[in-house]
């Protein structure tokens, strides 16, 4: 399988995990943007990153966080958020968990936790990677992820006291 | 890598209970993204022959459109002298010489004239 393909399927099965990461910054259709963008910079690769989904997860983090910082770009984002909203997640009748309530939970954390949180758990990435990526050390990753399960598992036990944490 | 932290069993079923709830499917065009990918790739290859053959002719054409430069530094010239040396004497019989003698003593100043001696003529010469 070539490079090309090999890369391809990667993004392809892992493209709603990437699609979640990007609306940790942006809404839902700048964040199709930047990840189009960001597939399109990782086949054009010569020769391919060593480790393609840490790769495309940087580059998405850093254009999402270009884009989020823009002035003209917040007030579209913010048109565009009001006239379509979307969710996070997809309602599944056989999901143990609810997509909305998995949702607000996650909104609870604080920025750099939620990403790391959605980084391990959708994205499968580890701890070493996710290090790599928000340039925390691994042990800080760790102990954030585990105070953030901690913290979502709290809030859908208790959906009456959520409170986000910054 | 394997994780040096391992979780606890309650932190790990926790995980699973979230990996259950699936993210909202972008609009992810992989086709597209391949497509692009390789377009802008053949425009950066594109652009790079594009540069190289424009250095190329211009570093031929260069030398030959602008004066050539020295590229020695220049030696400092040394000086010439030019010895004078005093004139030399007039010819007696030169035009500067018959003038200055006349200026300073008249007619009478000139040189006498030496004519050549004049052959008598004979009627033989004639025929």
């Amino acid at each position: 399988m070539s490079d090309v393909n090999h890369l391809t399927k990667l993004v392809a099965d892992r493209s709603a995990a990437l699609t979640l990461y990007a609306r940790q910054w942006l809404d839902a259709s700048s964040a199709d943007d930047v990840l189009q963008e960001a597939v399109t910079a990782l086949l054009m690769q010569r020769p391919a990153p060593d480790d393609p989904l840490a790769w495309t997860f940087r580059v998405i983090r850093n254009a999402a966080i270009d884009h989020a910082r823009s002035a003209a770009r917040r007030r579209q984002r913010e048109r565009a958020v009001a006239a379509t909203r979307q969710e996070w997640f997809d309602a599944q009748a056989d999901s143990p968990l609810d997509a909305q309530s998995a949702e607000a939970a996650l909104r609870l954390l604080s920025d750099i936790s939620r990403e790391i949180v959605v980084l391990r758990i959708w994205g499968d990435v580890g701890f070493t990677q996710i290090a790599e990526i928000v340039n925390l050390s691994p042990s800080t990753v760790h102990n954030r992820y585990t105070a953030a399960l901690e913290q979502m598992r709290h809030a859908l036990e208790n959906p009456s006291c959520q409170t986000k944490t910054r | 890598m394997p994780d040096q932290n391992p979780l606890t069993p309650a932190q790990q079923e926790f995980e699973r209970l979230l990996r259950g709830t699936a993210p909202s499917a972008g609009r992810l065009d992989t086709a597209a993204a391949a497509f692009n990918a390789g377009q802008r790739s053949s425009l950066r290859q594109l652009r790079v022959w594009r540069s190289a053959t424009a250095l190329l002719l211009i570093t031929t054409i260069t030398p030959h459109l602008l004066p050539i430069r020295q590229t020695t530094s220049p030696t400092p010239m040394a000086p010439t002298f030019t010895t004078l040396t005093a004139p030399e004497p007039l010819q007696p019989q030169s035009l500067l010489a018959l003038q200055q003698s006349v200026r300073d003593h008249g007619l009478d100043g000139l040189p006498a004239s030496h004519p050549p001696a004049l052959q008598p003529l004979r009627a033989k010469d004639f025929f």
